[in-house]
């Protein structure tokens, strides 16, 4: 006998009930064990603060499985505790007395404590070390350890910027061993308190890291074994992680990001970021000496269309690079009448240089840009250069316009400050004012952060208005994954947080 | 023993000219490894604090010269960005790049041998001009253009084999093994076409020859003809082609070991010529110049092991 309609639909229901539960599969908790296979872009130079050079993505991806910050910088730029447990400022801020977590070993089973810290620190701060570090830390005089787990850190003047550095998961920031350092062996077998215990690094090949079985957070800890293979090439690194080759990898490549997007087989987590793309115009050089012609320039440009035809809206838009809001900007909004308009009015033919790089993104840069100051009436020369040719030619001042960047970072304060304080060596636009020197100085002073933020601002409309740099457009990070792979948690540079997932 | 150290004199030689000419050339290039080293964030003085340290303020015949007789006292010096010895670097590399090659020649061989011997007999056939349109094919396509293919074929569609990565052969012969196939399919694929049409010429030529038709007189079988008389007289130019190629392989694994991320020494070389890492560049340069010449010189006993009549003549000399 056939079974009615009804009470076909009901088995079908009962069937589909016990294949599928309430809350679906994806509802279990942390999986134990695994290998995580991670593609990067490129090798680590070295993990030693003074030998190594500045990270990078890649290089955090690898440093903070092994090394860890003092404090736990969040997105939204809170610091929480972590190898330290409590910091606190005197009446003048220019002293921070930082109590330090009891209990945390080295992976060579020292014990981590106040003067390693200190060591750290010190070691970054003396001029003998020539450390490429201490560029972002001279605001701090140096650092004493007081007791086993205290440590007061003495700084020149107020500085905002201590939290973040504290933070920092580049080089200054993560704690290493000091005595693996002092016996010179850091850079290539690095010794940290971190989760994970370098196990191999295979030059050019891989990474291979391995669980800390005495780390002091186990329980936020899943995977038994992290390897980082480096795959430079974009597309490759692509494609690995299509064939499952690679659980996760970063990229910044907008086919492979739209095409990801489409694809069911992976996962795309985007995370907004600081910094951003900066375009400079030289102020040493006539014509762009006069304001008139650099605000031209920046109306006649546009980063909506550079967003649109180079990033293919992978990329936001933004009028500075800063974390957080600021109410004015004075940012110059595509605007070819008044470029045209100001052109008039500067009177005479406008001829103008811009170096960029020899990849297809920098030439591809600079058409458009070529183009859209046509509109306005503006001859550019395009001068394209090998990348190391342009960062000398902007450093030797030999240049009248190109692109670069701020880099994205806990404090863009110090990136700032050097970009616009006139006796900075980093000053590379020549752009030197009395006001913006004041500007500059308040806000690397100023005594809280809300008066950080504010001047942040402050400096950054005065930059737009008088056009020295151009802001744009910002960062996004886009990290692609295999369906499997879990526990991804908000981050911060573009570095995925790959020591606290796990493969379900 | 004179044969021997001639070669010797002529690898000095050729090392001298080859590291000499490197060194110019990586010198003139525009660009400055301090700034690639100092970041964008770096101010002038700390590039130049670099230079120092790096001795790249120095004149350009005194740093060549250190460097040459420290090659020779075994020191290739360090790597500028990573601070890795050149020697390190370039030897822990060089297994993955010799397996490549290797695996690469023994694939085409296996292709251009059978192939050619095949066309060889059945020449101005079907199957000969099945064949001879086959090699056309394959031999149009690049190396980098055929890795692709493979990838997309073998590794996304089929998903047979991986698409990057090496391991090494601790994690196991087949483990191993695999992570080779495609690239080393990628040269091999090109590479039998020209083995195999050298070899069928050659042996269409030795096969009319009045021995092969005495010895199929006597009733030999076809086998052993073709391997035991036809073969060795027929592989001269085949074995000079196969030491030639050597030396092609050994430029595209450059290609083939960056798009599969084979940590060989060609990637080790183009990351350091965009980096201008000038001692890892003379290393590799070095270590390749010394691969070629002593490739070479196992060509020439190859031609003395199978030809009696040279290994009468250096007897003599």
């Amino acid at each position: 006998m056939k079974a009615s309609f009804g009470r076909r639909m009901l088995g079908a229901a009962v069937l589909g009930a016990w294949m599928f539960p309430a809350g679906g599969a994806g509802a279990a908790g942390p999986v134990n064990g695994g290998t995580l296979t991670v593609g990067l872009e490129t090798d680590v130079r070295g993990f030693d603060t003074v030998k190594g050079g500045v990270y990078g993505i890649s290089g955090r991806t690898v440093a903070g499985a092994i090394e860890e910050p003092l404090v736990y910088g969040t997105v939204e730029r809170e610091y929480k505790p972590h190898l330290a447990l409590s910091w606190e400022a005197n009446a003048n801020r220019t002293e921070w007395t930082v109590k330090l977590r009891k209990g945390v070993r080295f992976h060579d089973g020292k014990p981590f404590t106040a003067d390693a810290v200190a060591r750290h620190f010190n070691r970054i701060l003396d001029p003998k070390n020539k450390s490429r570090s201490r560029g972002f830390i001279t605001a701090v005089k140096g650092a004493r350890a007081v007791d086993e787990h205290t440590v007061v850190f003495t700084l020149k003047h107020p500085w905002e910027g201590f939290l973040p550095m504290l933070g920092g998961r580049d080089m200054g920031g993560l704690m290493e061993s000091p005595d693996q350092t002092a016996a010179g062996k850091q850079n290539r077998h690095p010794i940290g308190t971190g989760p994970f215990v370098f196990e191999e690094w295979r030059g050019g090949d891989r990474v291979v890291v391995k669980r800390n079985p005495d780390y002091w957070d186990k329980g936020k800890i899943h995977l038994e074994e992290i390897v980082y293979r480096i795959l430079p090439d974009p597309q490759t690194r692509y494609q690995s992680l299509r064939a499952g080759d690679v659980d996760l990898i970063w990229t910044d490549r907008a086919n492979s990001i739209i095409d990801a997007k489409k694809d069911r087989s992976v996962v795309v987590t985007e995370q907004k970021g600081a910094g951003s793309g900066l375009f400079l115009l030289n102020a040493s050089k006539p014509p762009l000496d006069d304001v008139r012609v650099r605000r031209a320039v920046g109306y006649a440009l546009s980063q909506k269309i550079t967003n649109k035809v180079l990033w293919k809206n992978t990329r936001p838009f933004a009028e500075h690079p800063l974390p957080h809001e600021c109410k004015v900007t004075n940012y110059l909004h595509h605007d070819v009448a008044k470029a045209k308009a100001l052109v008039a009015e500067y009177g005479k033919p406008i001829k103008l240089e811009m170096i960029h790089t020899t990849t297809p993104r920098g030439r591809e840069l600079g058409e458009i840009d070529q183009q859209l100051l046509k509109k306005a009436g503006i001859e550019l020369q395009l001068v394209p250069v090998d990348q190391n040719i342009l960062v000398k030619r902007v450093f030797t001042n030999n240049y009248m316009m190109s692109g670069w960047r701020v880099a994205d970072a806990n404090d863009i304060g110090p990136q700032l400050f050097g970009l616009s304080y006139s006796k900075s060596p980093y000053n590379i636009t020549r752009f030197k004012t009395k006001e913006l020197d004041q500007l500059s100085l308040a806000m690397r002073t100023a005594k809280s952060p809300e008066a950080r933020r504010q001047t942040e601002c402050a400096l950054i409309a005065y930059v737009n208005k008088n056009m020295n740099m151009r802001f744009g457009p910002g960062n996004q990070y886009y990290i692609v994954t295999r369906p499997g792979v879990k526990g991804m948690r908000p981050f911060t540079f573009g570095t995925a947080y790959v020591w606290y997932m796990w493969k379900g | 023993m004179r044969y021997l150290l001639g070669r010797l004199r002529h690898l000095l030689i050729v090392l001298l000219a080859v590291t000499f000419l490197t060194f110019w050339l990586v010198n003139v290039l525009p660009g400055d490894v301090a700034y690639d080293i100092a970041g964008l964030d770096a101010s002038e003085e700390d590039v130049q604090q670099i230079r120092e340290e790096l001795g790249l303020d120095r004149p350009f015949l005194i740093r060549y010269w250190e460097w040459f007789t420290g090659v020779l006292r075994g020191d290739w010096g360090q790597s500028f960005r990573t601070g890795e010895r050149v020697a390190d670097a370039v030897l822990s590399r060089f297994p993955v790049s010799l397996e490549l090659v290797v695996l690469a020649q023994l694939f085409a061989v296996l292709l251009a041998v059978p192939l050619g011997i095949l066309s060889a007999l059945r020449s101005g056939r079907m199957l000969d001009r099945v064949v001879a349109v086959s090699s056309f094919l394959f031999l149009s396509v690049p190396a980098f253009m055929m890795a692709i293919l493979l990838i997309y074929v073998f590794g996304l569609w089929l998903g047979w084999l991986p698409v990057t990565g090496y391991e090494p052969p601790s994690a196991g012969l087949w483990t191993n093994l695999r992570t080779f196939i495609l690239p080393a399919l990628s040269f091999a694929l090109a590479e039998w076409t020209v083995l195999m049409r050298v070899l069928r010429a050659d042996m269409i030529g030795v096969l009319q020859e009045d021995y092969i038709a005495m010895a199929r007189a006597k009733g030999m079988p076809m086998w052993r003809i073709l391997w035991i008389h036809a073969m060795r007289p027929s592989s001269f130019s085949f074995i000079t082609l196969l030491g030639l190629q050597v030396g092609n392989l050994i430029g595209g694994s450059i290609i083939i070991e960056s798009i599969f991320a084979l940590p060989g020494v060609g990637r080790l070389l183009i990351g350091a010529i965009y980096a201008r890492d000038f001692m890892v560049i003379q290393g590799c340069v070095t270590f390749i110049a010394i691969a070629y010449v002593v490739i070479n010189f196992t060509v020439d006993l190859c031609y003395a092991l199978l030809d009696p009549r040279v290994r009468s003549q250096r007897a003599g000399a």
